[in-house]
């Protein structure tokens, strides 16, 4: 097997196009601006840009629906509660707070889910690392995200487990909140500490933290339009700032 | 034979990294079904949030948990980072402000536990479970600015901070409890040597209290704006408390009357106007007996000048809001006197 450095030419990442890092700050400069606009219409256009950005990746309309339905339906619910219940404001005003505060919401909620979309958890950790954080951070995210599916399969066994026996874990009131707390949390966190030593040990085992660098398998390259992206992310969000 | 590389000593070690990942990600999994619960509980009282904060304490319990178990200050704020990460990437209904939110959540808790050692009591636990938890509201409310009134949003937090010092301070506790008894991590590896007296720990907690409750009053009656609620106006002068009038604070008082303005260049047919009456805004300045005058003040300079004893039995003479500003609307007064931009409201005596 062949290892390179993170600052070598090794081969590349599969279908990686942008580099993850950009991408994220690309998100960060969208959401600044998403917060900064404070016209409807202008936060609507960019709610076209943020749907165009989805269709330039290549996600499937049927997807996009599905995952972002009920963001929609809270976006609906918050325009509806800002027209009938603001009061002694008048009427044009509140449909134009209520559109403002609905798109907002729906342009950062579905510029993530652009993020999430064409971004993997794990790439954005190898870019990182490759970028300069300490790997065994780094490793920390990867491990995190590994373990979700897992915790994911254990919480919903024990959530089916305690409504089969009558607990009611899944009733919006006080005491099912603390049923909940009492017979989902505590399981599922004794499970999953159940599973630090072995681990911890295993890795140690393993020379993790032995040596300050690392190497990788592959590398998740910085092109120079990742800088170009980079730096026009930063301008907007900073003429945000100045021009809104 | 060499003994090989030695090993290099880190802040947090490898069982502790591995902790702080596991516990981000059981908090990153349930936090779905906590999110789903809170929506439950809001459709259930009928608003469209704010009642989901009697679950808030269950997202910051994993951070209090994570410093308690580790017992290293930092372990919070990774795995806020962390699990706010795995909330991101597993489709949250907040997109990336959820990771920010995480990420205060976690550093405030190490920041109140900052002075509490290595295994902190009962009460730091909930003082931190219990801020942390109100942060959420707080970050929220500035990143959204929902438009919901300074009250609410007080709510909000005091809900949050409930359910922080409970489910996240309170609990955190017996869940340390059960896992210490059922050996599934050895928590008493503290070294003699690093055990620092109880009083300590009390004195500087106490201290810490006292630094964030002083930074909590000089922030509130010196820094903090309220949430934008609409336009505002000074009301001073020989009045028996100034304040700032908001339209929101009125709401039950708010009329409707019908005017027309004639001025000397500008006209507008009878208008329906709704608004609250200049009285009641004076009224709830307490005017004084030396009272004579009001003079509404625009925000470039403009003024106009009422006689009180008018004004008073005036109530058609109203204050109105007019997309970002104020305006008053004086019912059987000329035009002159339809002050735009009202930005004070000055009782005087007689000059």
């Amino acid at each position: 097997m062949t290892t390179f450095p993170g600052d070598s030419s090794g081969p590349l990442a599969g279908e990686v196009r942008l580099n993850p890092i950009a991408k994220l700050i690309l998100l960060v400069s969208a959401c600044i601006v998403a917060l900064r606009l404070e016209e409807p219409l202008y936060a609507l256009g960019f709610l076209g840009l943020v749907i165009f950005g989805h269709l330039l990746a290549r996600v499937k309309p049927a997807i996009l629906w599905r995952r972002t339905r009920g963001i929609l339906i809270f976006s609906l619910i918050l325009f509806a509660s800002q027209i009938l219940l603001v009061k002694n404001v008048v009427w044009e005003m509140r449909v134009a707070n209520g559109a403002l505060m609905s798109l907002r919401f729906l342009n950062i909620v579905l510029a993530s889910h652009l993020f999430v979309s064409t971004t993997g958890a794990e790439n954005l950790a190898y870019a990182l690392m490759q970028a300069g954080l300490p790997y065994r951070y780094g490793f920390a995210l990867l491990t995190t995200m590994r373990f979700v599916p897992y915790f994911r399969l254990e919480a919903n066994t024990v959530l089916q487990a305690q409504v089969a026996r009558g607990v009611e874990v899944d009733r919006p009131t006080p005491k099912a909140i603390w049923l909940m707390a009492k017979h989902t949390i505590i399981p599922v966190t004794v499970t999953s500490l159940s599973k630090v030593d072995s681990l911890a040990i295993s890795m140690e085992g393993r020379c993790f933290g032995l040596h300050p660098d690392r190497t990788y398998r592959q590398r998740i390259p910085f092109y120079w339009w990742d800088w170009a992206v980079i730096g026009t992310g930063i301008a907007v969000a900073v003429a945000s700032f100045h021009l809104i | 034979m060499s003994a090989g590389p030695k090993r290099k000593s880190y802040y947090f070690s490898t069982r502790d990294l591995v902790l702080i990942a596991v516990v981000s990600a059981a908090g990153g999994v349930l936090s779905t079904y906590v999110g789903y619960l809170g929506n439950l509980m809001n459709k259930a009282v009928g608003v469209p949030f704010g009642a989901g904060q009697w679950m808030a304490g269950l997202h910051v319990f994993w951070f209090v948990f994570a410093r308690a178990v580790v017992g290293r200050t930092g372990a919070a704020t990774l795995a806020g980072v962390l699990k706010g990460l795995v909330e991101m990437f597993a489709g949250s209904t907040h997109g990336l402000p959820i990771v920010l939110v995480s990420l205060v959540e976690g550093l405030l808790v190490d920041a109140v536990l900052l002075p509490a050692g290595r295994r902190p009591s009962l009460g730091s636990l909930c003082l931190a479970g219990g801020i942390s938890s109100a942060s959420n509201v707080l970050v929220f409310q500035g990143l959204y600015f929902s438009g919901v009134s300074v009250g609410y949003v007080g709510l909000m937090t005091a809900f949050a901070f409930v359910s922080g010092a409970i489910l996240g301070g309170y609990f955190a506790v017996g869940v340390l409890d059960v896992v210490s008894s059922a050996r599934v991590l050895n928590l008493d590896e503290e070294a003699e040597g690093t055990r620092r007296a109880p009083s300590f720990r009390v004195i500087a907690t106490l201290a810490l209290a006292a630094v964030l409750a002083g930074g909590a009053i000089y922030y509130y009656t010196q820094v903090f704006q309220p949430f934008w609620t609409g336009p505002t106006c000074r009301v001073e002068g020989i009045v028996e408390l100034a304040y700032d009038y908001r339209p929101i604070d009125f709401e039950d008082e708010s009329v409707s009357v019908t005017a027309e303005l004639k001025g000397a260049v500008t006209y507008v047919p009878p208008t329906e106007y709704a608004g609250v009456p200049l009285v009641s805004i004076l009224e709830r300045a307490g005017l004084r007996k030396q009272a004579r005058e009001v003079r509404v003040v625009a925000s470039d300079g403009y003024y106009a000048i009422f006689d009180l004893h008018d004004v008073v039995n005036r109530p058609e003479v109203i204050l109105v809001q007019e997309d970002d500003t104020l305006r008053l609307v004086a019912t059987g007064y000329e035009g002159a006197y339809w002050v735009r931009m009202v930005s004070k409201i000055v009782v005087c005596g007689d000059d």
